[in-house]
């Protein structure tokens, strides 16, 4: 018996769906003031701790301090928030997410980047959540999850609420259809 | 079998008390017995040691008879049901689609007592999600029967574990004879063994300082001194009795392991029986398998052997080496071969694309290869002597980074794809297109101006790279990938 439906075309690597980059979507702004806020305070705190420390060390042990004890630490703080900010600053821009029919593509990083693809009939469960300042700022974190592994595999973090529930709820009815 | 048998919420075999006291003795022995033998040896606590040592044993017969007491076990039409704990109880369901294997094992007192071990794996357990200590066997093989898909076989509890399961009349796909066991030995890391060994052996003698240091005092002064004067002779001799004892210990090792090794196809699954003392016997569904993992060294390749592993469906640990893995050492082509047609029939190993990285990654192995040079010229100085031996180790580095450059090759048929990398060691893993979970790809600021690129796949049994390809290499890699898992049909375990 044969099947008049049936085909065997030649199929062509060229030809298979492409990801491209002017395509993903972009982050919410508010999103880029929260990373920025969030490097900032971590940089404020970590110079407080480090100002608290020398502070002490100048009124309990004077003779002991000296002027090569403020350098390294200083050079280090700029170094690492340095390289935090210029991240913060050049990367924001390459973050973004891209839904097609079957995947959800993520893309991020400034002097490492990655672009990681999970199709939709590999998520094992799929997650929203939002902590205090996100909830102020009203973006939510997705987290997909798939198999063989502890934690979430693809996590878009920054998402506007509704577009987070939108994709969770899309992922859920292409995992059962 | 009927599965009515397991209907009903019941316990193991008694004997599976004397299972959870040695498994906890053995645990606290292993965790202790540093602290243990420190305090045996203080004649304080050397007076009390029977008192102290009859408050372990009841605290371990104890706890051994509330974790048998409380472990419950039935099966529904759909699940494997298990409740346990005492004080914090637990009921833990595993429906029968969500288990990869059933493992039986089969220790010496088990053997004695006609008694089998039974551990279930899962897709969700970096180990086993389940252990019974003792079943009675017929039970352990008729629960192992329903657990993995029902009246597959036939069994017959009179015969040794490895004969029980229905054996048809064609060899197996491999068996391991004295002289392959002894090859599989001479084959090991001799150098881990032996530091092993000498760790543990250094590790004893700790706590026994009192014993062997008063033994060294006891010694003519006259012997120290010659020892003194002497030693630099012993070193010969020491390394070669290292080696000696290192090989040793990897033969036995092996012997204690792999001793009447079998691997077999039985149906759907593969079969995977080995162990002297213990008795393991590890069934796999065949459709459960996600990666193939090839490793040789040298000397194991002149023998013509490999050994591969066997990866399912896990959570990955912290780690990420504790797989659910299964190993076979020293198989050979034909049998590897057999395997693959078995677990993958459709790769078809006539290439239709391949992939090698960029010469970038050449000169980048052979600068991370020249960066001893380094520390040992800042500090020996750069005389002469190091002058030479940089020279040597220049062309010798040039040598090996090339063949290990040559040895990264990436094929695929458009079903499978086959990673291979490595020289003196070597790796090849085989996984199936559709069975990846995702893929992604990397760049960093080195590598971007050059136009390459890193894909990583991630199948359901760990992560495998492909890096310093040209980007539009790993863009098609990406984009083929994701059309293979999007456009599977049906189950991808």
């Amino acid at each position: 018996m044969m099947n008049d439906d049936f085909e065997n075309n030649v199929l062509r690597t060229e030809h298979l769906p492409q990801i491209h980059i002017e395509e993903f979507e972009k982050l919410p702004i508010r999103y880029r003031n929260i990373r920025w806020a969030t490097c900032g305070f971590v940089a404020l705190v970590v110079l407080l701790i480090f100002a608290a420390l020398m502070v002490a060390g100048i009124v309990l042990e004077p003779e002991a301090m000296d002027f090569k004890l403020f350098v390294f630490p200083t050079i280090l703080w700029m170094c690492v928030f340095g390289a935090w900010g210029l991240s913060e600053w050049f990367g924001f821009d390459r973050r973004g997410y891209l839904t097609r029919s079957r995947d959800l593509s993520y893309r991020s990083g400034w002097l490492f980047h990655s672009i990681t693809t999970v199709p939709f009939n590999r998520i094992q469960h799929s997650e929203v959540t939002q902590g205090p300042v996100a909830k102020r700022f009203k973006v939510c974190t997705l987290k997909l999850y798939t198999a063989g592994s502890s934690g979430a595999n693809l996590q878009i973090g920054g998402l506007d609420e509704d577009v987070a529930k939108q994709l969770r709820q899309m992922i859920e009815e292409r995992n059962e259809s | 079998m009927n599965p009515e048998s397991f209907a009903d919420p019941q316990r193991q075999h008694p004997m599976g008390l004397v299972g959870y006291f040695v498994k906890n003795l053995y645990g606290l022995v292993k965790g202790f017995w540093p602290v243990a033998a420190g305090l045996v040896l203080s004649s304080e606590v050397f007076n009390y040691a029977s008192w102290v040592g009859f408050g372990l044993l009841l605290l371990v017969g104890v706890s051994a008879f509330i974790e048998y007491r409380y472990f419950k076990f039935h099966l529904t039409k759909e699940a494997l049901v298990v409740h346990s704990g005492w004080v914090q109880k637990e009921r833990m369901v595993i429906p029968f689609e969500r288990i990869q294997a059933v493992h039986l094992h089969q220790s010496a007192w088990h053997q004695a007592l006609g008694l089998c071990g039974l551990k279930v794996d899962t897709a969700g357990s970096g180990g086993s999600e389940l252990d019974f200590a003792a079943l009675n066997k017929q039970e352990a093989l008729n629960l192992r029967a329903l657990l993995t898909g029902g009246a597959r076989e036939r069994v017959n509890p009179e015969q040794p574990l490895a004969e029980s399961v229905e054996q048809d009349e064609q060899e197996p796909i491999m068996q391991l004879d004295t002289r392959k066991l002894f090859k599989v030995g001479l084959t090991q890391n001799h150098l881990r063994n032996g530091l092993i060994a000498f760790g543990a052996f250094f590790t004893l003698l700790e706590p026994l300082e009192r014993w062997w240091g008063a033994w060294i005092e006891s010694l003519p002064e006259w012997t120290l001194l010659l020892f003194a004067f002497t030693w630099v002779l012993l070193i010969v001799p020491a390394i070669i009795l290292f080696v000696f004892l290192a090989v040793l210990v990897s033969v036995v090792s092996a012997f204690i392991q792999y001793f009447r090794f079998r691997a077999d196809i039985q149906g759907a699954d593969l079969s995977i029986e080995s162990g002297l003392f213990r008795r393991n016997e590890f069934r796999i569904p065949l459709s459960k398998i996600q990666m193939l993992d090839w490793k040789s060294s040298w000397l194991r390749r002149k023998l013509s052997l490999e050994t591969l592993q066997i990866h399912q469906a896990r959570a990955q640990v912290s780690g990420g080496s504790q797989a659910l893995g299964i190993t076979i050492p020293g198989i050979e082509v034909e049998q590897s071969n057999q395997i693959i047609k078995a677990v993958f029939p459709k790769w078809n190993p006539s290439v239709v694309d391949r992939f090698q990285p960029d010469s970038y990654l050449r000169y980048r192995l052979f600068l991370f290869a020249l960066l001893p040079l380094l520390p040992i010229g800042l500090i020996l100085g750069m005389g002469w002597l190091f002058w030479i031996f940089a020279s040597f180790w220049v062309a010798f580095r040039w040598v090996t980074t090339q063949r290990k450059f040559e040895g990264y090759r990436v094929t695929t048929d458009g079903v499978g794809v086959m990673i291979e990398s490595g020289w003196w060691f070597k790796r090849r893993t085989l996984l199936q297109w559709h069975q990846l979970q995702r893929v992604s790809f990397h760049q960093n600021r080195m590598i971007e101006p050059r136009g390459l690129a890193h894909i990583v796949l991630h199948s359901a049994a760990g992560s495998r790279s492909i890096r310093f390809i040209k980007e539009s290499d790993a863009k098609r890699i990406m984009d083929f990938a994701a059309y293979r898992i999007e456009s599977h049909v049906g189950s991808w375990m």
